[in-house]
């Protein structure tokens, strides 16, 4: 079990440091779907890592001989799928969230701060709505028929299980907030 | 002693976790959402620990290769199973009912046969397009008045006071600048630097 978590850690780690490098070299245009590979790439090392990379000697490895190996083994790729889950969910809150966004374009004002208007003006909702729309649109969410947005298949699904959400927790989305 | 035990367990009370948030939203209706997954999770890995303690090494059923390592290890990888299981709904949770590009589809899904350019769906986040808002006055309750030029979108109006109620940002009433705070600051730096360091551009 120890193995296991130990191989899905430095897998993890490993493949999500090379996939950033690679970002450098060159940058994906659909980030997910570059994650998303990244992981599947992954996957057939976890087994090797698993079954040969050596414990560190810090950890206590007693015990790890009368367990069952495949049981081991899955607990390293279930944990290799809960952190490429945790990955990639950070990654969105660092790269779509507008307040953290916010507070980027306050830092780049210095001390003195900027009135709304001036954020507004560096980072203004027409551009976040037209920026998003394109994305959806690239990723097959949405489509502009006749100048008119319309679901694509995708994005309806995706708008009904947001909308049993927003009922089951009561949420309210951006667009109904005050 | 117990292998998956602990991965059992943290299943169970995920599922415990989820049913609770979902019960208490209906009965509280919280306005702030991240408090409310950060409390119940509080009794949740009491609850997690507890059950871990009381409850035998194989919980009645498991077989005895499955019961043979370390058990204090096994009962913190649970744990951390349960953690990472709540952090990907609560954000999943944030990432759908409170994300900007979904609310966009159901507002398009809320058009239905109706068409809706780029234009319309601008209009939805713009407040100035309601002559008169309700607002809560302090100490006197809701009253009826005109939208302030600040709070002319739902992308800032309720953002701005939030971050400044959460100690990120602040206000100076002289100027109506808005700056970071020392907090706001080393989160802003930190944001800057994985940004950098995941090659992003602006974002948001």
């Amino acid at each position: 079990m120890k193995q296991g978590v130990f191989a899905a850690m430095v897998v993890s780690l490993v493949w999500i440091f090379l996939q950033n490098l690679l970002m450098f070299v060159r940058p994906a245009e659909n980030r997910f779907k570059s994650m998303l590979t990244g992981y599947i790439l992954s996957l057939p090392f976890v087994f090797p890592v698993y079954r040969w990379l050596p414990m560190p000697g810090f950890v206590d490895a007693s015990g790890a001989a009368t367990e069952s190996p495949c049981l081991g083994l899955f607990h390293a790729y279930f944990f290799h799928l809960l952190l490429f889950f945790c990955y990639v969910e950070c990654f969105y809150h660092i790269e779509r969230s507008v307040s953290l966004r916010l507070l980027v374009e306050l830092l780049k004002q210095g001390d003195a701060g900027a009135p709304l208007q001036e954020i507004q003006g560096r980072y203004p909702v027409e551009g976040m709505i037209q920026q998003r729309l394109e994305v959806l649109r690239d990723r097959g969410f949405i489509e502009l028929r006749n100048d008119s947005w319309h679901l694509r298949f995708k994005g309806e699904l995706l708008a009904r299980v947001t909308i049993t959400m927003s009922w089951l927790f009561q949420a309210k989305g951006q667009h109904e907030r005050r | 002693m117990p292998v998956v035990k602990g991965l059992i367990l943290s299943l169970v009370v995920f599922v415990l976790y989820v049913g609770s948030t979902a019960v208490a939203a209906h009965v509280l209706r919280p306005r702030g959402y991240l408090r409310l997954f950060l409390l119940a999770f509080l009794p949740c890995g009491v609850g997690y620990f507890t059950l871990y303690t009381v409850t035998p090494r194989d919980l009645y059923f498991l077989p005895p290769t499955w019961t043979g390592s370390d058990r204090s290890f096994d009962m913190a990888y649970g744990f951390a199973v349960l953690l990472l299981n709540c952090h990907n709904f609560v954000d999943y949770f944030f990432a759908t009912c409170s994300g900007f590009s979904v609310s966009l589809l159901v507002a398009i899904l809320d058009a239905g046969d109706r068409p809706i350019t780029t234009v319309d769906l601008s209009a939805k986040f713009k407040l100035e397009s309601e002559t008169e808002s309700r607002r809560m006055a302090p100490g006197v309750g809701p009253v009826d008045m005109p939208a302030a030029p600040q709070e002319s979108n739902r992308i800032y109006a309720w953002r701005l006071p939030y971050l400044v109620k959460r100690g990120w940002i602040r206000k100076d009433p002289q100027t109506d600048h808005y700056s970071l705070t020392d907090t706001g600051r080393i989160i802003a730096r930190i944001v800057q630097g994985l940004k950098r360091s995941m090659n992003l551009g602006g974002g948001g």
